[in-house]
């Protein structure tokens, strides 16, 4: 809490982000796919949609990578290496 | 009149867009497609420094990094020198010694206790980075498009 009142915004940067910040990544996807979209869509009339869309396949690819990387470290590894 | 993407390359639209993102798009007739450009680059660079404070641009310590950053234009250069001005000449925070990270320097140097460490300044870094990116992206896009009349398909102006 002490931290946090210290805080200058963008002058220093923000305070006990220790625990969340994978869900940092939220904003990261929804930034590059406000651009992407508007830059690719025909029209712009689904924008906010694709962008939800597009923002929501980004987390959850990374999610998925990010089952795939501790199922090979954790198990398969483990399991295939002698001793 | 709308535009398409075609194999023509507009120089003025890719430096209107590097001077201010979406701007090459607002020249070339796509005003609703430019501000969007410019909506998200600006997103990106807002959160990125409010996680990572203005240490997360720095042309000297990340210069790769800057590479990056200074493709959203002249907002790199002006963020780096509010860091150079502000935080690393003692300004604002105070200065402390800290072990210099490149060996053939030797010695402490002088470093302020608001500069940014570890993840928040990793992804300050990494969303202003990608801001720049994504802005090359879209200038490039700007520059490669022309005005096409609607009915008729065809090229207006040179």
């Amino acid at each position: 809490m002490n931290s946090l009142l210290a805080w200058v915004p963008f002058l220093k940067p923000i305070p006990s982000i220790d625990a969340w910040w994978p869900l940092l990544l939220v904003p990261l996807a929804l930034g590059i796919s406000m651009i992407y979209k508007a830059l690719r869509l025909p029209t712009l009339d689904r924008w906010m949609i694709s962008v939800g869309i597009m923002t929501v396949q980004i987390i959850l690819a990374m999610a998925l990578l990010a089952v795939g990387l501790v199922l090979v470290v954790q198990i398969l590894i483990p399991a295939i290496t002698p001793g | 009149m709308t535009t398409e993407p075609g194999n023509t390359f507009n120089p003025v639209a890719a430096i209107l867009g590097w001077l201010l993102p979406g701007l090459g798009h607002i020249a070339v007739g796509e005003r609703s497609r430019g501000l969007l450009v410019l909506s998200g680059v600006a997103f990106l660079w807002v959160t990125g420094i409010l996680i990572g404070g203005i240490d997360s641009v720095d042309r000297k310590e990340d210069r790769l990094w800057f590479y990056a950053q200074a493709g959203s234009g002249p907002i790199a250069f002006v963020v780096d020198g509010l860091n150079t001005r502000l935080l690393k000449s003692g300004r604002m925070g105070e200065l402390i010694e800290a072990p210099n990270p490149r060996r053939d320097a030797g010695g402490a140097r002088q470093v302020s206790t608001w500069k940014s460490v570890a993840q928040m300044n990793e992804y300050g870094t990494l969303f202003t980075a990608l801001a720049g990116l994504m802005n090359i992206v879209a200038l490039l896009d700007a520059a490669g498009r022309r005005r096409v009349r609607v009915g008729t398909r065809e090229e207006d102006g040179p």
